[in-house]
């Protein structure tokens, strides 16, 4: 996972000619490192890939689809959570982060590539779903949901959300880079218009697809902060992405007037997010352990006892406590390199908690063995490529907004 | 002869300008300089070198403490001093602790940060400071904004710390006098550590007396007499007039089966012994005749227990021939129902204990009396 | 590496009071207006001006329209405290209490004070931690709101426990039975949370008063209240040093005090959510609390500038900007309950229990179909209006909006605590609740007891943050650069 920090800057002299085509480029120059990393990485995706596809065969189709849904949620976190981050600097109008929207957009450029690892996810559902298994239809609270819970309405609504983010992104994202080259002041009206729309449509279907793709793998389960639990996590873990990013490009010299009292915003917010999500994430286990209610709790016994009962401790600890404390003071929250390893941990903590949500369903309790790390080397590799390649792609800031030299001028009074 | 200065200060009509005129007068070489604004002004630390504010770790610290010792607490009350459970969790059910805890932490945090803030960092109330005292106050706090030039090491040059002071623009210059105060000794902790006892040692005979003089004030006295029926009131709703009513004729308890025989001899002649004479019967015959008899009739039976001679009837000796000849039933209508001035026993002791106890008596019996062949 | 282009820009662009927070921006012609920002404060406001105008609320007679709201509220608090002294002295059974709706008024009261009393800690401190300026105007105003609420909120736990003369049971002290109070109890949460928050509000409050005090305590010309302002001042003077401790603690104070206002609702909400009644055990109370309490909050304080912003003459400071964003935030937060509504609508069917099922429909088509529906209509589609800029910044229909709103707060306590308790799950223990008089005059009389205290504090006390709002003037409006009159200079 360390891999996320490494440089991912520069096109090879190969690919000049591809950069160029794209017109907003400004010629990044090459470097050698960057296209050591890249090889590196198409290797290291191509061995996941072959573990990703031995564990079908080896270790079975369900712990494949398990593993396959793990980061499915996960990807989806993330890029929705990008998303969101730009919405918010629309919506609220906000000057200093209008510099760093940029690197946002670029984590976002995740939302595309979920459609076709959603679809292949679908062929999960007969699987891994408690509500597709043959015994279903003795179960009184899955038939009771089965206006809700069948295939056809099932697959509907996920073409809908992945619709809706993908319109979305394009939207917001293109929108933001075709300004950089047109510097027309109405797009950015336009922008914060859709904006709020896009938050509501952001809280619908995020809630929609944390209910049927995580909390529906055990149908009997209901949580209704589920939604904003999955939403916090996304959050947090978008902006230690984004964050990464950002230190990434600061570190090469690439954005120009960004200073301390930026990054210490957005470690502020990161700080935020992650006591957010701990709240989110400990009034719904509270609540569930108090009531107690064999119909709620068993989901919780299946995360807390076993093997799973140290995930638990770990997420617990690790999720809240020590980005907390590591957050706590001004001078962390400015120092770059214990930035770079707070984010890299949540980002990783988040992972464990997607991990924790999906790995254990029917009572499965903790798998980690080879599947796993392909599935990661697999997933981690093509993410940094996608993202690397982003990172590539147009202004590192967005040049043609009306308030970027205001974002510029911040500071921390 | 000119007392001690405390400083001179200059007024300033802007922020901007203080912030300007503060490297000047350093560059003429005052260092320790002070600044008094109507609000917070930014980069006034940076220009007047003030280190930044430790108050973030004494809060944390103490924050830390009050969430620890919350917990623990929350954990010793709930596991060690009185554990008690309550809908089914267990006694170390940690998640339910977590609430208090947090408010705990806050609680402390925020006491922390303010009184620390005021009394330890800020030395507040304190209402001797010199400037207080000076002109310039009023316009302090209300859009002007000061510069003072205090003595350092060497004293003050008043007159030249004046000209730097119309160098840089300031206006309404004014030399503020030192304010001198009375050190507080031991001599002044003494009185007041009296005084404060005296004060407590009043205050508490005064609340004593109150109390003793004025007696407790019950709010609600209609919780105490509810318009329902309590036992032994009452009630016309009644014929009887009474609250209680008697059971009906012919009512039985529960188990219960009444003793038929009218009298005594009655008794002797009907009622039998259904208990078998084994270990356990007499075991529990000697438990209860231990409990309920031998305060009168002594271990043995004898009659002579401990109750003295004012007490003017003579309990049975339960050794004596009569009693020997008497049958089980006659004995067990006496425990029932009592005989001269011995009371009726039946609500005391169960029908099974009472022929218990008549099986144990008459191992007392035997055992007072024993053939030689029992002692062998 | 890439450059960033400028946009185009007038080259005669000067720092002009248009840019948001002083800090230099195209300036207002050359954007559209909808990107235009307005300035904070009026363009005529100096330091001494905000001064004189604190300061003459306070010392000036106020008019007769004053003194008869006082006298209206007064016997409105009055006849509250009478209906509570008979309630306690003669039992519980004055009011609707009985079985099954064994919890009514007190602790929807409760509540929603509660609720309303989160409106100043999050203007004040929560927006303090995003860095909004709007929020230096409206920030003391807000937190009297809060403590007013606070003192309301904080009469019905006491009076609805039964025995209210024997309160010292709810606190952890060595008696004679060795017995502690119950940690595990949401309502002794409740307790040790509400008690902490009310003390913490009150000494931000009093901690952000510290520096205006000391503005007023030698201008006033009522001796006895010099006196009260000078000892309140505890001596401040304002130098650098204690600026920046005093600062560092207001920091950590408005850090700790978010916290504090999130878990302290979530923890009312979990004196509901950790039980079994349908209706009330769903795992989204404790951030729906949370922002319900934020939105009546919210409307609550948009009602007291509504109607305080022209008596007042406040407009150069609470400009037409803060009504806008307050009312963008009530929008904001009526969105978020919208989607807390829809998400217990949904997880009640999803939930497949019968009894849940069945409770929310009841909600909005049962017996009292209108508690529920009055409620969503109330929070969530009349506040829509204000997605209308215009409507935003016009007085009445923002009183309409934020008095809807808050009536439908009280409603919605109404709807989750009657209407579960009044029909859970055996039908043979169904019944209904009727309030009585008392529970009436009670909640009336809580009414007017908020209003008696903030209708005093209107009058006596400085009702805007003169320290912070004169920071605003000073980035808005830089003084002018004279020489400083009035004053001699004094040789030695």
């Amino acid at each position: 996972m360390s891999a996320a920090s490494e440089s991912m800057s520069s096109a090879s002299p190969q690919l000049g000619n591809e950069a160029k085509a794209q017109s907003r480029s400004h010629g990044h120059r090459a470097s050698a490192s960057g296209w050591t990393v890249r090889r590196g990485l198409w290797v290291l995706g191509a061995l996941g890939g072959g573990g990703v596809v031995a564990t079908w065969f080896v270790a079975g189709p369900h712990r494949f689809w398990v593993n396959w849904l793990i980061w499915l949620v996960f990807m989806v976190c993330l890029s929705l959570g990008a998303l969101f981050l730009v919405a918010l600097q629309h919506v609220t109008g906000a000057m200093w982060s209008v510099p760093l929207r940029r690197s946002a957009e670029r984590v976002a450029a995740l939302t595309p590539w979920i459609v076709p690892v959603a679809a292949i996810a679908l062929f999960s559902l007969p699987v891994v779903f408690s509500w597709t298994q043959p015994n279903a239809a003795s179960i009184t609270p899955l038939v009771l949901k089965e206006h809700w819970l069948n295939r056809p309405f099932f697959i509907i609504r996920l073409v809908v959300c992945l619709a809706v983010w993908v319109l979305s992104y394009v939207v917001l994202v293109r929108g933001s880079v075709h300004q950089d080259v047109t510097k027309n002041p109405n797009i950015t009206v336009r922008l914060r218009r859709f904006s709020p729309v896009f938050m509501v449509l952001l809280a619908l279907t995020i809630t929609n697809f944390a209910f049927d793709w995580v909390s529906s793998l055990e149908a009997s389960w209901y949580s209704d902060i589920f939604g904003v639990y999955l939403f916090a996590g996304a959050v947090t873990t978008a902006l230690a992405a984004v964050l990464l990013a950002i230190l990434h490009l600061e570190d090469r010299g690439r954005l120009p007037g960004i200073t301390g009292d930026h990054i210490y915003n957005l470690g502020g917010l990161l700080f935020g997010f992650t006591i957010f999500w701990a709240y989110i994430a400990f009034s719904q286990y509270l609540l569930q352990w108090y009531a107690d209610l064999p119909e709620e709790v068993f989901w919780f016994v299946q995360r807390t006892s076993g093997a799973m009962e140290y995930v638990f401790i770990l997420l617990g600890i690790g999720h809240f406590f020590v980005p907390f404390l590591a957050l706590m003071t001004r001078e962390n929250k400015k120092s770059r390199t214990r930035l770079r390893w707070v984010a890299t941990w949540v980002i990783f903590m988040e992972f464990v908690d997607v991990f924790w949500l999906i790995s254990p369903t029917q009572g499965s309790g903790l798998h980690l063995g080879w599947p796993e790390l392909s599935f990661a080397a697999f997933f981690v590799s093509a993410g940094l490529l996608v993202l690397g390649r982003a990172l590539r792609m147009g202004d590192d800031m967005p040049t043609g907004d009306p308030f970027l030299k205001a974002g510029l001028d911040f500071h921390l009074q | 002869m000119p007392e001690a200065l405390f400083g001179v200060l200059a007024l300033f009509p802007s922020a901007d300008a203080l912030l300007k005129a503060i490297p000047e007068v350093k560059k003429r070489g005052f260092t320790n300089l002070e600044a008094y604004t109507p609000y917070a002004v930014h980069g006034i630390d940076e220009a007047l070198d003030i280190p930044k504010s430790k108050l973030g770790v004494l809060v944390f610290i103490l924050g830390s403490l009050g969430a620890v010792s919350m917990f623990l607490f929350e954990w010793w009350t709930s596991t060690v001093s009185y554990p008690l459970l309550t809908a089914g969790k267990a006694y170390n059910g940690w998640p339910a602790w977590v609430p208090p805890m947090l408010e705990a932490t806050i609680f402390a945090g925020t006491f922390t940060a303010a009184l620390g803030m005021l009394f330890v960092f800020n030395r507040l109330p304190f209402f001797g400071h010199p400037v207080l005292r000076s002109k310039a106050i009023d316009e302090i706090t209300r859009d002007r904004f000061a510069l003072m030039i205090r003595p350092d090491d060497g004293g003050l040059d008043a007159a030249a710390a004046i000209a730097a002071l119309e160098a840089v623009g300031g206006g309404a210059i004014e030399s503020v006098p030192e304010r001198h105060f009375k050190k507080t000794g031991l001599a002044w902790w003494a009185k007041t550590v009296v005084q404060i006892g005296v004060a407590c040692v009043v205050a508490g005979f005064g609340t004593a007396w109150l109390i003793r003089t004025f007696p407790t004030v019950r709010p609600m006295v209609e919780m105490e007499n509810q318009p329902r029926l309590d036992a032994q009131e009452p009630d016309t709703f009644f014929a009887s007039g009474r609250g209680m009513q008697l059971p009906p004729v012919g009512t039985v308890p529960r188990a219960f089966m009444p003793i038929l025989a009218k009298n005594a001899d009655q008794g002797g002649k009907d009622l039998v012994n259904p208990l078998p004479v084994t270990a356990p019967v007499l075991e529990r015959g000697r438990q209860q005749f231990d409990i309920h008899c031998a305060v009168c009739h002594d271990r043995l039976g004898t009659g002579k227990a401990w109750l003295d001679s004012t007490y003017q009837a003579q309990p049975a000796n339960l050794q004596s021939t009569t009693i020997r000849q008497a049958t089980d039933g006659f004995l067990y209508w006496v425990i029932s129902k009592g005989f001269a001035t011995m009371p009726a026993y039946a609500a005391d002791i169960s029908p099974h204990d009472r022929w218990a106890i008549i099986r144990y008596v008459r191992a007392l019996q035997r055992s007072q009396d024993a053939p030689a062949r029992d002692v062998k | 590496m890439s450059k960033t282009t400028e946009p185009p820009l007038s080259p005669a662009h000067t720092r002009k009071r248009s840019p948001r927070d002083g800090r230099s921006v195209s300036s207002s012609e050359d954007l559209p207006e909808a990107l235009r920002v307005e300035p904070l404060v009026a363009g005529d406001a100096t330091l001494g001006k905000l001064d004189d105008d604190i300061r003459y609320l306070s010392e000036a007679k106020p008019p007769r329209s004053w003194y008869v709201s006082l006298v209206v509220t007064s016997l409105m608090a009055l006849m509250g405290f009478t209906a509570i002294g008979y309630m306690v002295s003669t039992g519980i059974g004055t009011m609707g209490n009985d079985i099954p709706v064994v919890w009514g008024f007190l602790i929807i009261n409760f509540v929603f004070w509660v609720g309303i009393g989160h409106a100043g800690t999050l203007i004040s401190v929560i927006l303090l931690l995003f860095r909004q300026k709007w929020r230096n105007a409206i920030s003391r105003t807000a937190e009297a709101v809060t403590v007013f609420a606070f003192v309301c909120a904080m009469m019905f736990p006491a009076v609805h426990i039964g025995r209210p003369w024997m309160p010292h049971w709810l606190f952890p002290y060595p008696n004679e039975r060795h017995l502690w109070i119950n940690f595990r109890s949401p309502l002794i949460w409740d307790v040790l949370a509400v008690f902490t928050y009310f003390s913490v509000s009150v000494m931000f409050w009093y901690l952000g008063l510290i520096p205006d005090f000391a503005t007023m305590r030698s201008r006033v010309k009522n001796k006895v209240k010099g006196a009260v302002f000078r000892i309140l001042s505890l001596g401040w003077v304002g130098n650098a040093r204690q600026w920046i401790h005093y600062e560092k603690a207001y920091l950590l104070l408005a850090g700790l005090t978010t916290t504090l206002a999130l878990s302290v609702h979530s923890i009312v909400s979990t004196d509901f959510a950790s039980s079994m009644v349908p209706g009330w055990h769903m795992t989204i109370f404790p951030p729906y609390f949370v922002v319900g309490a934020a939105f009546s909050g919210f409307a609550g304080v948009v009602l007291v500038f509504a109607f305080i912003r022209t008596p007042l003459n406040l407009k150069s400071y609470i400009t037409e900007r803060h009504m806008d964003l307050l009312n963008k935030t009530v929008l904001f937060l009526s969105c978020l309950m919208a989607y807390a509504y829809l998400m217990e609508g949904f997880t009640a069917w999803f939930s497949a229990n019968t009894f849940v099922r069945y409770i929310f429909a009841n909600y909005v088509f049962g017996d009292q179909w209108w508690a529920g529906t009055l409620t969503i209509f109330f929070n969530c589609i009349l506040p829509q209006l204000l997605w209308v800029p215009r409507f935003r910044r016009s007085v009445p229909i923002m009183v309409l909006v934020s008095g809807g709103v808050t009536l439908g707060m009280w409603l919605e306590r109404y709807t989750i605590i009657i209407l579960s308790l009044h029909r859970d799950y055996l039908p043979s223990s169904w019944g209904v609740y009727l309030p009585t008089p008392i529970d009436f005059a009670i909640l009336f009389g809580s009414v007017g007891i908020f209003l008696t205290l903030l209708l005093l504090f209107l009058r006596k006390m400085p009702i805007i943050a003169g320290w912070e709002v004169k920071s605003d003037i000073a980035r808005y409006n830089p003084p002018p650069s004279q020489p400083v009159g009035g004053l001699e200079a004094e040789h030695a």
